[in-house]
């Protein structure tokens, strides 16, 4: 990537939550339709109750693709080289997912700087959906 | 419940070229208006050979061209719920890149006595140049 990120940030940073949602059914059917993730929880409310949910859920990859997104905001021009979420509570149609980050580490490196960053996604309901960490370079 | 047998076991290898239409619908569904998900002159400028997948992407091939079922892993789909997923990205993914998909079970365990059972899947995706772009790893939970 040539594009150079003009992100400032410090270790410790809260990153500016970003919004995205509310899920709607639509939101759920496209994505599984984009994505060819047929999940059943989220397209088939019966099959949701088997799996003891109270209803459909949205896909967690919907949520982790937003925080795809707000990292993509968050720090421009930076590499994504590792990351990982935990899947902690579904995401029902409704909810507005709040993604969040902070930074925990920067370290220089041959190429840059590699950054590191607790990232989280909440509803507005209060409850943590993801949680994970992922590891960015920046060029210097 | 799944078999430690299954640890090991690996998909048939998938080749797929990385479509612009298929790139551009998931960018959509996932409400980018990123340029460089759509425009290939934006995405050139920045550096790129071409539109670049959203980082989530290498799963959406996974779906798409499925190496394990659940069939093969013993399981209804209905029960199985993602728990984690994990990219280690090497190369970025771009339109018209082939890559090869592969997927191993990389293990098989219990929490909570047998109550919680995890199976853990990784996938390889590989350029036809070699290089491994991007190591998707899925871990899905079924509760017993």
């Amino acid at each position: 990537m040539t594009t150079t990120g003009t992100a400032s940030y410090s270790v410790g940073d809260r990153l500016p939550s970003q919004r995205f949602g509310p899920v709607t059914a639509a939101m759920i059917a496209e994505f599984a339709s984009a994505s060819g993730d047929d999940n059943p929880h989220a397209l088939d409310a019966d099959a949701a109750l088997a799996a003891g949910l109270d209803g459909v859920v949205a896909h967690g990859m919907l949520s982790m693709a937003w925080l795809g997104r707000a990292l993509a905001t968050w720090a421009p021009g930076h590499v994504l080289l590792d990351w990982c979420v935990r899947f902690v509570a579904p995401t029902r149609p409704g909810d507005i997912v709040a993604c969040s980050a902070t930074v925990v580490d920067i370290t220089p490196d041959a190429e840059g700087e590699r950054v590191q960053m607790d990232i989280e996604a909440t509803t507005e309901r209060g409850v943590a959906t993801l949680r994970g960490t992922a590891t960015l370079r920046r060029a210097v | 419940m799944f078999d430690r047998a299954l640890v090991g076991r690996t998909s048939p290898v998938r080749e797929v070229v990385l479509d612009r239409a298929v790139m551009m619908q998931f960018a959509r569904a996932i409400g980018s208006t990123d340029p460089l998900h759509f425009d290939r002159d934006a995405a050139r400028a920045a550096g790129h050979p071409d539109i670049l997948a959203a980082p989530t992407f290498a799963y959406c091939l996974e779906s798409l061209s499925p190496g394990l079922t659940y069939a093969d892993l013993g399981v209804p789909a209905a029960e199985l719920l993602h728990a984690e997923q994990r990219f280690v990205c090497h190369r970025p993914l771009y339109a018209g890149d082939t890559v090869r998909l592969r997927t191993r079970v990389a293990d098989v365990f219990a929490r909570k006595a047998g109550a919680l059972q995890f199976v853990s899947l990784e996938t390889s995706l590989t350029t036809t140049d070699g290089v491994v772009a991007v190591v998707s790893t899925a871990l899905f939970v079924v509760r017993r």
